[in-house]
């Protein structure tokens, strides 16, 4: 067959178009053997003393796809960069990251402020975000609602207050205090508590803040003990949960109930505070298990992290290492043809249950739902739950 | 070896004195203005952040080599320039104007905490320095107004003139124009009767007095014009972040300025850039040598602090002067190179050796 100039044009042009459309939107960091994916931890800052943990459950999940023979015969390989817990550090670690190493995705990247100053970047440069270590719904706010974020934290306001409308009528709490940390996570507790008080026909009885770091706890808890409260919100982590409720043990104050929010309720509480926190109530987003625990999915996981890093992995590498696998099910997904519009669509199409979930997960807009909370009670030094995940 | 032999009494104050220097600059200005067209986009972006810590470890040396005047709260002066320039961009005010503003309104607050600067001196004056920057850290959290609170507020892309300069070779370029215009602005004020002065008040405040400077008004002068300075660089600090926080403008950010002129060597100013170089890329050493490590000892957390703390230890004993001070040796060194004195930099005098004799 012969073909004039015009057709031949013509041919070429439909040619490019047709190959112009099936170039994938953007797939930076994939190879014919290979997905790179970054991620940047604190490695220096305050929060170093954590990193391991985090780090560790992530590579355990990477490893344990890659031996199995990778997604779809890729292997994933993790850069994993340290942000100081400062912004600009975070800027430059990102940068590196996206415009460097050119890798795919940013997977469980650690930090609040640090992630508010480089997910907007990230994702306007066409690189996937899952599962940040910070405030989801801020950090969608930030990102300008792009497809590309995917969040797995829970939402503190929205968990809380579910919490409190079923913990209020049922303690049958009048008088409610509220013990916060300034800044964003005490701001962000607070939002829940007020809708749900709203809900019970209740106001705030007293508010006392502390400042990160702050050690000593009696003055909050004197101007709760002065205002009578019947009801304690404590909004506070690890350390300040135990520095509240020591204090009010030490005063000999019984009769009053404290909650505490997602962060607090965490089994380094029951094992630092010892007989201080027994009696402790928190708000739990997720399911613990320890040692002795009976379930296979986690008994599978804490084995295998014990072969490989000779500890014995807590609940924040539990929770690394679910939403890797969460990220890797969403790669396999994605399909051979991987791509950032392939990999979103398969992130949407699946769906997550394993030893940490209450139920089975997916992602709404983005963010995992739906957001199931149970009220846990330290017995014994462990945590109970109170209710069935609700 | 090399004589000076002046005909003008003005060529003692020339900033570039001989041939080879106007070679050696121009050669580096060359070079920096070219890199946007070879290096990678990563490579310049890394460099506009260098010249922005640049710019501060400038500010900062202004106040503490050249006045003596320690201060451990100059984050807060990064950070006041960073919320003013973010802030004013968001009402409009175009980037070109918004720039020198932030310098303007943190050198305002820079002469505010420089009154108590008259009264104190040393280690209270750094209390005072640290509470100012705490007490500025809690108002940006709670202004949620302005700074939008711990929340924080988005920057707007920088443009001159309606076109963005937000592309890192743009703002590399945006960057090296305001470190060289700073560079600049200090030098020669370093050579008038200002910066005599100024370094008068850090020698001997008595006799500084004495011989008729306005003591007081140099002090408070000198704040005002660091935290101007590191306003500035503050401002350019927001577009590199994009998303401010308090959490940028901590202690960590105070120590690395002050790490930064120590290290660099008082009293120069290009010991404040090669301090802010150093120490902007100590992490990415530590990162290369923590490949070179076997994995066990990679993997420990705590590394970066540790080989941080080495270096300046190591500084601190070994060239008290910093990195400015190694530079002048090896430079005389290479000078006058058979005829040598091991001697020649061996102190005659040293200041600030006793607080009562100030």
């Amino acid at each position: 067959m012969s073909m004039n100039r015009r057709q031949m044009l013509a041919t070429s042009a439909a040619a490019l178009a047709l190959g112009g459309s099936l170039r994938p939107a953007r797939a930076a960091g994939v190879s014919a053997g290979e997905i790179v994916v970054g991620t940047h931890l604190d490695l220096s800052g305050p929060a170093a003393a954590g990193m391991p943990a985090l780090r560790n459950a992530t590579e355990l999940a990477l490893a344990q796809a890659n031996a199995e023979g990778g997604i779809h015969g890729r292997q994933v390989r993790l850069i994993v960069e340290d942000n100081g817990s400062q912004p600009q550090l975070a800027v430059r670690a990102v940068q590196k990251l996206i415009r460097s190493d050119e890798v795919f995705a940013l997977l469980n990247p650690f930090g609040s402020g640090t992630n508010a100053a480089t997910i907007g970047a990230a994702v306007e440069s066409g690189t996937v975000v899952f599962g940040p270590w910070a405030a989801s719904a801020i950090m969608h706010q930030v990102a300008g609602g792009s497809p590309l974020l995917f969040t797995t934290v829970q939402n503190y306001n929205t968990t809380t207050e579910r919490a409190l409308n079923w913990a209020l009528p049922e303690w049958g709490s009048q008088r409610v205090g509220v013990i916060y940390m300034e800044g964003p996570f005490g701001d962000l507790i607070r939002a829940g508590v007020t809708p749900a008080l709203a809900a019970a026909g209740l106001t705030v009885t007293e508010e006392a803040a502390y400042r990160p770091g702050d050690i000593d706890f009696s003055s909050q808890v004197a101007r709760m003990r002065a205002a009578n409260v019947d009801t304690i919100i404590a909004a506070t982590i690890t350390r300040e949960t135990v520095g509240v409720m020591a204090e009010i043990k030490r005063l000999g104050w019984d009769g009053v109930k404290v909650l505490t929010a997602i962060p607090g309720r965490s089994t380094v509480v029951a094992r630092l505070g010892g007989a201080d926190t027994e009696g402790l109530y928190g708000v739990g987003g997720w399911r613990l298990h320890g040692e002795d625990t009976t379930d296979t999915g986690a008994q599978a996981f804490i084995a295998a992290y014990r072969e490989a890093y000779g500890a014995v992995p807590d609940e924040n590498a539990a929770n690394a290492y679910s939403y890797t696998n969460w990220f890797l099910n969403s790669l396999r997904a994605a399909g051979e043809d991987l791509t950032t519009d392939s990999f979103v669509e398969g992130a949407r199409a699946t769906s997550h249950d394993d030893f940490t979930t209450y139920t089975e997960q997916s992602f709404v807009e983005n963010h995992a739902m739906p957001e199931m909370v149970s009220v846990d009670r330290i017995e014994n030094g462990v945590w109970v739950p109170q209710t069935e995940p609700f | 070896m090399r004589f000076d032999y002046h005909t003008r009494y003005r060529q003692g104050f020339a900033l570039l004195r001989h041939p080879s220097d106007w070679l050696a600059y121009g050669l580096l200005a060359v070079v920096l203005l070219a890199l946007p067209f070879f290096a990678s986009t990563y490579l310049i972006g890394e460099l506009g952040y260098v010249l922005i810590l640049c710019i501060a470890a400038m500010g900062l040396m202004a106040l503490t080599g050249f006045t003596g005047q320690v201060s451990l709260g100059h984050a807060s002066f990064v950070a006041i320039g960073a919320y003013a320039h973010a802030w004013l961009l968001a009402q409009g005010v175009p980037f070109v104007l918004a720039l020198p503003l932030a310098g303007v309104i943190s050198a305002e607050a820079g002469l505010v905490v420089g009154i108590p600067a008259i009264r104190v001196s040393g280690l209270y004056l750094a209390m005072v320095t640290l509470a100012f920057s705490i007490v500025v850290e809690q108002v940006i959290g709670m202004w949620r107004g302005v700074t939008g609170g711990f929340m924080g507020m988005l920057v707007e892309t920088p443009r001159i003139f309606g076109v963005s300069v937000g592309a890192p070779k743009y703002f590399y370029y945006v960057c090296l124009f305001v470190a060289v215009l700073v560079l600049l602005a200090l030098a020669n004020l370093m050579r008038s009767g200002i910066g005599r002065a100024f370094t008068g008040v850090r020698d001997s405040e008595a006799a500084a007095y004495a011989l008729g400077i306005e003591v007081k008004r140099v002090k408070v002068g000198a704040f005002g014009l660091s935290a101007g300075i590191t306003g500035l660089a503050g401002a350019l600090m927001a577009h590199h972040i994009g998303y401010l926080t308090p959490d940028a403008f901590t202690l960590l950010l105070s120590l690395d300025l002050v790490l930064m002129v120590v290290i660099g060597g008082m009293g120069s100013l290009r010991g404040a850039i090669l301090g802010a170089v150093l120490i902007s890329f100590l992490p990415k050493g530590v990162a290369l040598l923590k490949s070179a490590l076997p994995d066990a000892m990679a993997r420990q957390s705590g590394l970066e602090i540790f080989v941080a703390g080495l270096v300046l230890a190591l500084f601190v004993l070994f060239e008290p002067m910093g990195l400015n001070g190694r530079w002048l040796k090896l430079r005389a060194l290479f000078e006058s190179f058979p005829l040598y004195r091991r001697d020649t930099f061996r102190r005659q005098k040293t200041y600030m050796k006793s607080e009562r004799s100030r």
